[in-house]
């Protein structure tokens, strides 16, 4: 059994896909070719934004993001400490400082009783500008954005959506991609919407920030690429990647619907057993992974690999616990929930092809 | 008969199938991250270049900023940059934090200008220099600029984007840098079917650095000891590069014979055409022309594009010439031979397998042009 599949969908699209590559070798744009346009509007589309800008990679997304935000030295931005450490890595790249938040215990998103009172202190101490929240659809459940965008409005800050994981996700028919004032997204190949490398996205209603991340993802470009009018940086996505997302982003919408079949029966099977992930009223998850918490987490995991099911932890490290960040200075007892989450997640298989009868009969 | 600038559509035989074949066995094993592909190409990597290390990155512009942060250079230092050269140089520069100061250009080879760059350390004492070997050769004193840096206490950083394959004293121009780079961009001579680029050196510290650098900082499998980035090339990519390479010294072949071609038959029409250093053997990147002229160059130019024709300019603006350089800039050192080779440079089409057709074709334009004039 594979923790996620990619075989299997690509069995299932491979004529597609093929046909899709073939045409790209044809016509021999690899950079910023026909595709690229293509996957940007249908993006747009589908998230229900104006704009949609790829880029190389999720963590360049969230650079480009910060970049158009003027993020920079002096500034805070707040996100979640149980996270990939992209997130808080980006903030760092810019020369900002991450100001880490807490979780909630049951969605395993950013926390907004913590962020406000993470807020309060950073004003209060008067050393850093707040600028921005970053907050991250951890594992395909958008963030609690009603609560998050209140603060923000409250407090004058930006927010940037982390939909690294969340593309596909929901909140009340409004989908993941469109909450925030930018939001970011990553095509990583084990993400629900993955490419054959790497591969990120920016998407945003703002006309301006859309301008603005055109030209930074090609080397700060005016009129061509050799008018530089500001410092950009390179970070474009192949279209040999955007012609294989093209037939993948055809198949989402089944595979979605997959993976919350699988996510259901999961939750028939296991609730009870172990604390089962919480999918608030009005919200969809794309189950970018399905983890449970449980005290006995070594035990079971290693119960699951006698029985062939392969188990990952995501994630067994919180922002604050990373060397890198040290000098942050922060310690457990700051960040109770993520801590205790750090040390008890461990997420099942997941993907659009799953087998879950299989799965549940264990 | 219309020419192409570049046609990056012209595959050896086998090529396309064999790149098909692999691309179907990475996917059905859902290999695309790292793996067997990317281990072979970094392997080859540093038998081609003669260095111990070779690091492959999303691009050539992320590979010099590996390079430079891999080298600790960063807030409050300055960087010795060339004057004239890919936007890219830099912009590397300003997104690690540092400052630029930019260097004149030798008119001769579009290389460093030496004596501005010996001034240039001597006055600001910069931590590091980043050097571009442009047009498929390096600077004539080389040697030179790599000595004086290493016993000055000056990092150098080349940036060979534009020279795999170019042999300097009858080795690769990799070899002998302390760190330096290069870019897998489709149209360069080891060109990718997408962006990709590398870093390399013999320094085990330094590859080290910049290998974890372009993996978050990773430094166990939840662990990041640093903040970096995510810079990685395809596996898919490698897999074409691994391929690509097997043709190369074909491809550099016919890249030198086109452009020896435009310099047998484009003597003497007011066309000045640059040669490499006589320490090189070039990788026929490009074909270099300076035509002081300027009535004469917008003549050919204009003759160029009525006949479909591609032509290019590298590099139409010298760095402390761009919108917003000044503000990043600490200083400029030398003269303004960059800005006279940006103003007067022209480059016809040079690719891999161009015919002999296409080549008189474009001579034949180039020359009533002239004669017209």
């Amino acid at each position: 059994m594979q923790f996620i599949d990619l075989a299997a969908q690509y069995q299932y699209l491979k004529a597609k896909i093929d046909t899709r590559i073939q045409r790209v070798l044809d016509h021999g744009q690899y950079i910023m070719g026909p595709e690229v346009g293509e996957l940007e509007e249908q993006l747009a589309n589908y998230v229900g934004v104006k704009h949609a800008i790829t880029c190389a990679n999720g963590t360049d997304a969230l650079t480009l993001a910060m970049m158009v935000l003027d993020v920079k030295q002096g500034d805070a931005v707040f996100c979640p400490t149980f996270t990939f450490f992209a997130t808080a890595e980006t903030i760092a790249f810019q020369h900002a400082t991450p100001i880490l938040v807490d979780s909630d215990a049951a969605t395993f998103n950013l926390c907004p009783v913590d962020l406000e009172r993470r807020i309060i202190k950073v004003i209060s101490e008067g050393k850093l500008k707040p600028k921005a929240i970053v907050a991250v659809d951890l594992f395909g459940l958008p963030a609690d954005y009603p609560a998050i965008v209140a603060i923000a409005k409250k407090y004058d800050l930006k927010i940037i959506e982390d939909a690294a994981q969340g593309f596909g996700g929901e909140i009340n028919g409004q989908r993941a991609g469109s909450f925030g004032d930018i939001a970011t997204t990553s095509f990583f190949p084990a993400k629900p919407l993955g490419c054959y490398g790497d591969g990120g996205a920016i998407f945003t209603n703002n006309d301006d920030y859309a301008a603005l991340l055109r030209s930074y993802r090609v080397h700060g470009k005016g009129s061509d690429k050799y008018d530089n009018v500001r410092i950009g940086m390179n970070s474009r996505l192949d279209t040999i990647q955007a012609a294989i997302l093209l037939e993948k982003l055809a198949a989402f919408p089944d595979e979605l619907r997959q993976r919350n079949r699988a996510a259901k029966n999961y939750e028939t099977a296991l609730a009870g057993r172990y604390q089962t992930p919480v999918t608030p009223d009005g919200y969809l998850s794309s189950w970018a992974q399905y983890t449970l918490v449980d005290e006995n987490r070594d035990a079971i995991m290693a119960d699951y690999k006698t029985k062939g099911v392969p188990t990952v932890i995501y994630y067994g490290t919180c922002m604050h616990q990373q060397t890198a960040f040290k000098d942050l200075g922060y310690s457990d007892t700051e960040f109770p929930v993520a801590s205790r989450l750090a040390r008890q997640v461990f997420s099942l298989p997941m993907h659009g092809y799953l087998e879950v009868d299989q799965l549940t009969a264990l | 008969m219309s020419v192409p600038f570049i046609d990056l559509k012209r595959f050896e035989e086998g090529l396309l199938e064999r790149w098909n074949e692999k691309v179907s066995q990475l996917s059905a094993t859902a290999s695309f991250i790292g793996g067997a592909e990317v281990a072979q190409l970094e392997e080859t990597l540093t038998q081609l270049t003669d260095n111990k290390f070779a690091v492959s990155c999303a691009n050539g512009t992320d590979a010099i900023q590996l390079a430079l942060r891999a080298l600790d250079v960063g807030r409050d230092d300055l960087v010795l940059v060339p004057n004239m050269t890919f936007w890219a140089t830099f912009e590397a520069v300003v997104n690690v934090g540092a400052t630029p100061v930019t260097v004149d250009s030798d008119l001769s080879d579009g290389g460093i200008d030496l004596a501005a760059f010996i001034e240039a350390v001597e006055k600001y004492r910069p931590k590091a220099a980043v050097i571009a070997h442009l047009y498929g050769w390096g600077t004539a004193n080389l040697q030179q600029v790599r000595d004086y840096c290493s016993a000055n206490n000056v990092l150098l950083v080349e940036d060979g984007a534009q020279c795999f394959g170019t042999q300097y004293n009858n080795e690769s121009i990799y070899k002998g840098a302390l760190i330096s780079t290069t870019s897998f961009y489709p149209a360069k001579v080891l060109g990718a079917a997408g962006d990709g680029g590398a870093v390399f050196t013999s320094d085990e510290l330094l590859a080290q650095r910049a290998r974890q650098l372009a993996n978050h900082g990773r430094t166990s499998h939840y662990g990041y000891g640093l903040v970096g980035w995510n810079s990685r090339l395809d596996s898919l990519q490698a897999a074409y590069l691994n391929l690509a390479v097997e043709f190369l010294p074909h491809r550099i072949e016919s890249r030198i014979q086109a452009a020896q071609f435009y310099k047998t038959h484009l003597g003497n029409l007011g066309i000045n055409q640059i040669d490499a250093p006589a320490e090189y053997v070039e990788n026929g990147y490009c074909h270099v022309g300076l035509i002081d002229n300027i009535d004469l160059k917008q003549t050919i130019e204009a003759a160029l594009k009525s006949n479909n024709i591609g032509f290019g300019n590298i590099y139409p603006g010298a760095m402390s010439e761009q919108e917003c350089s000044k503000r990043y800039m600490h200083a400029h050192v030398g003269g303004n031979q960059a800005q006279q080779i940006c103003s007067t440079v022209i480059n016809l089409p040079v690719f891999p397998y161009i015919t002999s057709a296409e080549l008189s074709t474009v001579v034949d334009v180039v020359k009533s042009a002239c004669e017209e004039k």
